[in-house]
């Protein structure tokens, strides 16, 4: 293994939001609010600035040398095990450590006036930098181990913001349910982990740390006999934190978090530590075709479903939440297809554009009273403009529209499943992508366009929002512009500067995955007529939407009284997944519970045999051993004496 | 026989410095006291202080070698330098914590500080003893100095009845370990362990005496440890003696027992370990059990962490008992022999350390608080809204406790994962079971404490003024616990590298 160039100021990259939260957590109410509030913004201001200037310091160097330590100690040395506490950047880790810190400085910023007339101002600006603090270990971890402790500490935070006003009972339930569906996906990291663990360790020589990405890399061949099941494991965690089939029904109701949190952790960051995880892991799956092929099916299988989903929704923050689960599935999709580089293309420009459109339907919620139902919006163009018009540059990027941020990502994807051979995966995503711009022109227009359907008095106090509030959409909205066009592919006279960046971690990846690489090199035609067709596609869609939703209405009746309104139905209730788990797993569940586990083992047998049982027999010995505890000094002397003869006599008979 | 050369020369002096460090520091504390007059009540404990970490400065300074010194009297080095800083900082953690007990309720004793330095003598001697001779003279000293320590609070009933029972029986068990030297020198003909181990290796002599003779000193040592059934003197003097001296001996005392009982059951580890074996596994298994279902019945919080260290005694036991298991002595494996040899033998030092720190961070915030007046100030009831009337100090308390059930991240766990992994990979798998089970007993009456300090309330405790230069040591103490529970390495390898200067 090449020795790597050391950076002390990682640590401070993940340190400076972990003393913000310390300081404002323990601090609390002593601390003024609008000092807790700048000092917050101020660490994650700091994590950013330090992250570009580390990325310079990158830009500097050969592409070959762009893997940056720094080892803070060892934290695990026992027998053939070394774990270190260490962080390290490399161009994947540069691109997720610039986002992360970039967009949340600016979904910091939105916060100090979304959050402004809450009580738990501070507390909320202790979580966000603890999520910040947790999302930087799992990213800049320099081992499987620290990502996976990033990957519980993000978890945590995403409970603790999903609940954040836990006094309304249905914020706490979404939180559990996030936190518990996420506890079936880390037991499949766990295992994988353990599985990667016993299965390195024997071959290690000694202080190689098994779990460090480059140890790993380098051994990946003796990994392979065990790949797919690796692969599989992870990728159950992967499905659990980045919310895909079957474990995505959490991020729907994950939305009963403030807006910001929605933005930050359920749209641009958190959930995208699965596509980063598995692309981090890139070299161990492009030795298992079968797990590459389960992350590619259910990526596109999540894209289309979570897709069709949205377009019943009538919650603004819902039809978003499963757009992103829909993008998500995309981002998966290019994972599973050996395109690692794009899914995290996808990953950037997603963070920019869906943390805008939260952002914004933010601001309209916050305009609106803490109205979410869009179906008592509309007309809003007027009177919020600045919103009106970045959430108008989010959907047009969303959407695919040349040449914004979503077009460049999205239609490189399909264009890599297209020229890997998935034709059928390029169907549904193509379809899908369709969908997006569809359900995304439905909710502009119900919510821009038409007459407002609102009650008088909220209609009253419909204003725009603050700067502090604006200025981050408009920063945002510029990103989801020019963001993808790092990435203009060489078809189109572009660099493909992104992809080029990320060659040297996917090297592997490129070479087994994508079998039409060097295709692509000369048959740009195809790539012409596809990215045309996407083009005009997601126009469409967007047309459609629009003259649905704003022109006619009586359309989008016939439409849901279609079939006696049956489709319609089943899409509103999300095809009854919900349901279909109550009834599947957790009512059996309750049952089981009560009925064998609660009165059978908990009361007959723990309680009754086992713990009273017990008791009582503690209790009787221990009064028989008091008895011998009686404060006489002969007995003691008695008993030392005794004991002392029959080890004695034992000796004498044994030997 | 040993063979002093007379008169020393340099390395002897070297060797002997930070013995003549803390005993001349008795000496010099008793003098002090006896002939200034202007003295403050302060000065004693400051002093103390300082010839305790003067010792520790003289050992970092000078290093006189390894290997048997002074005529094969003391072994010098890394085991012994690990076990004088060991006894040296409890040392200095129960003179903060008798002296802020001093301070408050004005029954000044002076002759604490002598008596400490002695104690702490006598434990070094006896840790870095080579030779059957300083076994008894260190075990003697340590011994006669800690009855007066029990039985130091002078017009208290109960205290000097612990003095008393402790010194009857600690004469009676001192009288068989005698005995057992005196059968291991007729069957020997020598004193010094070197000479015994070649004794031993050529296999000459009787072997009744030495059999014989090694069980009257295993008792000897298992009293001195409390390992069931030399055990009952534990819960009455531990509840008798003021509770820093009770930390003193369930810390120091049971460390410097565990030094020299590693020290003889490796000398006696290739020809003996047949009967030792079997024996210590029963007593081991005994001492874990009874402690800990004995504990869970306690209401006095002081006799619970009595009991508890009786268990502790026992999970301690497990490693020697590892260290005499049939796969240590397999000839015909000797890498893994000593593999599995030095990780138990590490992992029992680790754990003297780790139980030391969160046995004195409990004993810190209980020595405070049983000062708080009423005959019933160590009922663990006493202890309920502890969290809100005195936060720190429940934290403390609280952390010492979890540790000491062996929950992570605190360094009990860690202790525990070291000690059963030895067992473990000693092939003895039913021994670690019945270690675990016995662990997980024991979270119930640790956790008991816990609950009532943080989940039960009461009317407000008249006692409010909690001496607080105990309690930041104690809460230094356990920051220490949590520290070497997320970060055991480095230590655990010092450990392992003291380990390695034995013989095996």
């Amino acid at each position: 293994m090449e020795t790597h160039a050391n950076e002390t100021l990682l640590r401070w990259i993940v340190l400076a939001p972990l003393l913000g939260a310390a300081v404002i957590g323990l601090l609390n109410r002593r601390l003024p609010r609008r000092v807790a509030g700048l000092l917050a913004c101020a660490t994650v201001g700091l994590s950013f600035a330090l992250s570009v200037v580390v990325f310079l310091r990158m830009l500097g160097l050969d592409p070959e040398h762009r893997r940056l330590t720094d080892i803070l100690a060892s934290w695990v040395a026992y027998g053939n095990l070394r774990i270190d506490i260490g962080f390290a950047m490399d161009q994947l880790s540069a691109v997720m450590a610039l986002v992360v810190t970039g967009v949340g400085f600016l979904i910091h910023v939105y916060s100090l006036g979304y959050m402004a007339h809450d009580d738990g101002f501070r507390r909320f600006f202790a979580y966000l930098n603890l999520f910040i603090f947790s999302m930087m270990t799992l990213v800049l971890g320099e081992n499987l181990v620290m990502l996976f402790v990033g990957w519980e500490g993000v978890g945590l935070c995403s409970y603790l913001l999903i609940s954040f006003w836990f006094d309304g009972e249905a914020n706490a339930v979404a939180g559990k349910k996030a936190f518990v569906v996420n506890r079936i996906g880390d037991f499949g990291f766990l295992l994988g982990m353990f599985l990667i663990g016993v299965t390195l360790l024997p071959h290690l020589a000694p202080g190689e740390g098994a779990f460090s990405f480059a140890v790993m890399q380098h051994h990946a061949p003796l990994l392979a006999p065990v790949a797919t099941a690796i692969g599989l494991l992870l990728f159950l965690g992967a499905t659990g934190k980045s919310a895909q089939i079957p474990l995505y029904i959490w991020l729907p109701d994950a939305m009963a978090g403030p807006t910001p949190v929605s933005a930050l952790i359920h749209a641009a960051t958190m959930v995208t530590a699965g596509v980063y995880m598995i692309a981090r892991m890139n070299f161990l799956y492009v030795l298992t075709p079968t797990a590459m092929a389960v992350v590619a099916a259910v990526g596109a299988a999540t894209a289309i479903f979570a897709g069709t989903i949205a377009l019943a929704q009538n919650d603004i923050k819902k039809v978003l939440a499963y757009s992103t689960v829909s993008q998500l599935g995309y981002m998966m999709l290019a994972c599973g297809v050996g395109a690692f580089a794009m899914g995290i293309f996808h990953v950037m420009t997603h963070a920019f554009f869906k943390a805008l459109l939260f952002l914004a339907s933010g601001s309209v919620i916050h305009a609106m009273s803490h109205e979410q139902d869009m179906r008592v919006m509309g007309g809003l163009r007027r009177k919020l403009p600045v919103t009106w018009w970045t959430f108008l540059v989010g959907t047009l990027a969303i959407a695919g529209v040349f040449p914004l941020a979503g077009f460049f990502s999205k239609d490189e994807i399909l264009w890599k499943t297209w020229s890997s051979g998935n034709t059928v995966l390029w169907v549904i995503g193509f379809l899908a992508a369709g969908l997006t711009a569809f359900y995304m022109m439905r909710l502009v227009s119900l919510t821009f366009f038409g007459t407002n359907r609102a009650s008088e008095e909220v209609r009253h106090h419909i204003h725009e929002s603050p700067a502090t509030m604006t200025v981050p959409l408009v920063i945002l909205a510029v990103l989801s512009i020019v963001g993808g066009w790092v990435g203009i592919p060489a078809f189109m006279g572009g660099g493909a500067h992104f992809e080029h960046w990320l060659e040297p971690v996917f090297a592997g990846g490129h070479a087994a995955g994508t079998h039409g690489a060097a295709h692509a090199v000369h048959d740009t035609t195809m790539e012409w007529i596809l990215a045309g067709a996407s083009v005009a596609w997601g126009v469409l869609g967007l047309l459609l939407g629009w003259i649905v939703y704003t022109r006619r209405l009586a359309v989008a009746e016939a439409g849901r009284r279609f079939a006696g309104g049956l489709p319609y139905r089943i899409l509103e209730n999300k095809y009854y997944v919900d349901e279909a788990y109550d009834g599947a797993f957790i009512r059996p569940g309750y049952r089981l519970s009560r009925t064998v586990l609660w009165k059978g083992i908990d009361a007959g047998l723990i309680d009754g045999l086992l713990v009273n049982g017990s008791a009582l027999a503690v209790a009787v010995v221990a009064s028989v051993l008091r008895l011998f505890q009686n404060g006489m000094v002969r007995f003691y002397a008695w008993s030392i004496t005794v004991g002392l003869t029959v080890f004695v006599l034992y000796l004498s008979f044994s030997g | 026989m040993t063979h002093f050369e007379m008169p020393l020369d340099a390395t002897s002096w070297s060797v002997l410095l930070p013995y003549l460090v803390i005993g001349g520091g008795g000496l010099l504390v008793m003098l002090v006291d006896a002939f200034v007059r202007t003295l403050k009540k302060d000065h004693l404990s400051y002093l103390t202080l300082c010839v305790f970490l003067a010792s520790i400065v003289v050992q970092i300074a000078v290093h006189p070698g390894e290997g048997p010194r002074l005529g094969g009297m003391l072994l010098a080095g890394d085991w012994s330098r690990f076990f004088n800083y060991l006894f040296a900082g409890i040392g200095i953690m129960t003179t903060i914590f008798a002296t802020g007990i001093y301070d408050r309720d004005g029954r000044y004793r002076p002759e604490f500080y002598p008596l400490l330095l002695f104690t702490v003598l006598g434990m070094m001697v006896l840790a870095a003893a080579n030779d059957l001779l300083a076994v008894f003279l260190g075990l003697e000293t340590m011994s006669l100095a800690t009855y007066i320590l029990a039985g130091g609070v002078r017009g208290n009933v109960r205290s000097s009845e612990a003095g008393f029972k402790y010194l009857v029986l600690g004469g009676f068990s001192s009288a068989f370990l005698l005995m057992g030297m005196a059968l291991l020198y007729g069957y020997a003909g020598d004193t010094n362990f070197d000479a015994i181990a070649r004794v031993l290796a050529t296999g000459g002599g009787a072997t009744i005496l030495v059999t014989a003779g090694s069980a009257l000193m295993l008792m000897g040592f298992g009293f001195k440890v409390a390992m069931v059934p030399f055990h009952m003197w534990t819960p009455d003097v531990y509840d008798g003696a003021p509770a820093y001296v009770t930390g003193f001996m369930a810390t120091a005392v049971k460390a410097a027992g565990f030094a020299i009982l590693l020290r003889v059951a490796l000398l006696l580890q290739p020809q003996l370990a047949w009967a030792w074996y079997p024996v210590l596994t029963v007593f081991a298994v005994l001492t874990m059990s009874l402690g800990n279902l004995v504990a869970l019945v306690q209401n006095n919080i002081k006799r619970m962490l009595a009991w508890s260290s009786i268990a502790h005694a026992g999970y301690l036991l497990l490693g020697v008992v590892t260290l005499l298991s049939p796969a240590v002595g397999d000839p015909a494996r000797q890498a893994l022999a000593r593999t599995v040899g030095e990780s138990a033998a590490s992992a029992v030092l680790f754990y003297l350390v780790g139980y030391s720190l969160m046995n004195l961070a409990a004993f810190g915030v209980v020595n405070v608080l049983s000062n708080r007046g009423g005959e019933d100030a160590d009922d663990i009831n006493r202890y309920a809204g502890l969290s809100r009337r005195r936060p720190v100090a429940a934290a403390t308390l609280a952390v010492a406790l979890l540790s000491l059930a062996g929950i992570p991240p605190f360094v009990g766990f860690m202790a525990k994962f070291y000690l059963f992994a030895a067992v473990v990979k000693a092939g003895l798998v039913p021994l670690a079971v019945i270690g675990v089970i016995n662990s997980l007993v024991s979270v119930y009456y640790y956790l008991r404490v816990i609950v009532v300090m943080y989940m039960k309330d009461t009317e407000a405790d008249s006692y409010d003024g909690v001496e607080w230069v105990s309690v930041a040591t104690a809460g230094a103490l356990a920051a220490l616990v949590l520290y070497l529970g997320i970060r055991p390495d480095a230590f655990h390898a010092a450990a392992a590298s003291v380990i390695r200067q034995l013989p095996f």
